[in-house]
């Protein structure tokens, strides 16, 4: 993507939690105090507790499967064969279309005559996921330096010794980096998902939720296009953005960056 | 009684090696005989295929798809570039010290026990028995102590005293050869001149070759040079008479700084 439009995009960011923020001014801070303390369905609570049900569910699933996609895609010798297939994963070749199989995953499910629940979001959640993260987990993987690899190599250590000794232990950071950012776009996806199931099915099957409530993104859509309390809708809007923010913070700051040879 | 023959042979043995990178060829019939116990230094100009000849001999090129290697490499008169051959117990036998300290994640003493530990040994009295001999070896088990640096990252140690510790890596596992490529490259004199002294002391136990851009380093430290250019070894001799008289024209150009 050109630079002039990577900045197009950030402040188009910037200038939309601007807008939140001033909104909440206008009307008062203390919606923003109100959606965390009111009670279902005003409150955002059992909203927040879907996400983490939903992150809870998907997350360690994703990143179970990532990693030992991401292990087999960098290593033949671990991967076998299988190296074939998760390779192009590790290279994000197909993580764009993966979003579209997921959608299309809880289309037919809902279609099937199932209800959308929190575990089919969460499976399509891990559709979703699974070839971004695993070239999440791939490039952290890959920023080890191959000395350090041959150096482990030449005391006699096996391919397998190596990737959980060496490999996994140094690229720990950039691991966790994967997770949080995962989760991040986990809790901003729900809602990319809600919106093109229910364009789909004419919206009669999100009404409700195993748990009574949807995961934030998604309760923030219904509320919007319900026309709830809009000063309510910045408020959760901008809680919802701030934890997506806090989660991709720490992950850039637990990335690993190319080290630059210290002048001597 | 069954007699056992103790091999009188060389220690390693390399008949027309020859290792392709893609289409460069980085060495071309190399043939080379490391007697017991000998220390062999390899000079030549960077790129001349030192590095190339050493990681032939304990198989390092296996993890470069790209890399096709030819002839024969024989450790006590046993092929080892053959398919069947335990490229992992081989690597053990065959210890390996690259240019730049390469520690591995972990405290100092995770370091020093890293090849028993992939080697399957979890017994905790012989990792530490292993790890106390392998940093005595290096002269790091005293600092280690006194400065209480053991259970520390192996990477919060000075450079000079990492690489220490990743010759002790490769010592834990008691190799009987020790392939040391330009191991004070990074290394100031003084810190050099520890590292010298410590290889001086292995050439007692060990077979050891020595690639280096240090000559003064060669001449002090080798029983016998091996002077390579273009991926070909040009002449090999007894380490006095090659810096004194080399018998190729080449050799004493390289010697005395001059493109040949």
């Amino acid at each position: 993507m050109p630079l002039a439009a990577l900045w197009s995009c950030a402040g188009f960011c910037v200038a939309a939690l601007a807008l939140v923020a001033a909104g909440l001014g206008i009307n008062g801070w203390n919606d923003f105090l109100w959606v965390l303390q009111a009670p279902a369905p005003v409150g955002i609570w059992l909203a927040l507790e879907a996400s983490a049900v939903v992150l809870a569910i998907a997350l360690p699933a994703v990143a179970l499967l990532g990693f030992a996609a991401a292990g087999a895609a960098i290593d033949a010798k671990i991967g076998g064969f299988l190296a074939k297939f998760t390779e192009p994963a590790a290279d994000s070749r197909i993580a764009t279309a993966s979003v579209v199989v997921g959608t299309v995953i809880l289309i037919v499910v809902v279609s099937a005559g199932y209800r959308p629940d929190i575990l089919s979001a969460s499976l399509a959640l891990i559709v979703v996921n699974l070839p971004a993260i695993t070239g999440r987990f791939a490039r952290a993987l890959r920023a080890v330096s191959v000395v350090r690899l041959q150096a482990a190599a030449a005391t006699g250590a096996g391919p397998v010794h190596i990737f959980f000794f060496v490999l996994a232990r140094a690229a720990a950071k950039g691991l966790v980096a994967a997770v949080l950012t995962t989760a991040a776009q986990m809790l901003g996806e729900t809602a990319a998902l809600a919106v093109a199931s229910r364009a789909a099915l004419g919206g009669s099957h999100l009404k409700a939720s195993t748990l009574g409530a949807w995961p934030l993104a998604v309760d923030l859509w219904t509320r919007a296009s319900a026309h709830a309390d809009l000063s309510a809708v910045s408020a959760a809007t901008l809680i919802l953005t701030l934890i997506i923010l806090l989660l991709r913070s720490v992950a850039h700051a637990l990335t690993p960056r190319a080290a630059n040879p210290k002048p001597t | 009684m069954k007699a056992t023959l103790a091999w009188t042979g060389p220690k390693v043995e390399l008949s027309d090696v020859s290792v392709r990178y893609a289409e460069a060829v980085a060495l071309n019939k190399a043939s080379l005989k490391v007697p017991h116990r000998t220390t062999i230094a390899l000079i030549g100009a960077s790129g001349c295929g030192k590095t190339t000849l050493l990681r032939a001999i304990n198989r390092l090129h296996d993890l470069d798809e790209s890399v096709r290697i030819n002839g024969s490499v024989k450790l006590d008169g046993v092929e080892m570039l053959a398919s069947g051959v335990d490229v992992y117990a081989l690597r053990r036998r065959v210890g390996m010290i690259f240019p730049r300290p390469t520690v591995m994640p972990g405290t100092v003493a995770d370091n020093a026990v890293f090849g028993m530990r992939a080697q399957g040994i979890r017994d905790r009295r012989e990792l530490e028995d292993g790890c106390e001999r392998a940093l005595r070896r290096t002269l790091l088990w005293e600092y280690t102590i006194a400065s209480g640096s053991m259970l520390k990252p192996a990477d919060s140690l000075p450079i000079d005293l990492q690489q220490r510790l990743c010759i002790a890596r490769a010592l834990a596992v008691d190799p009987e050869v020790l392939l040391f490529d330009d191991p004070t490259f990074e290394l100031d004199p003084i810190a050099a001149g520890g590292i010298e002294d410590i290889i001086a002391r292995l050439r007692r136990d060990c077979t050891v070759l020595l690639a280096t851009n240090d000559l003064q380093q060669a001449a002090r430290l080798s029983d016998v040079t091996c002077y390579m250019a273009g991926g070909e070894i040009i002449e090999a001799g007894d380490t006095p008479v090659l810096f004194s008289r080399p018998a190729n024209a080449r050799t004493e150009d390289f010697l005395a700084g001059r493109a040949s």
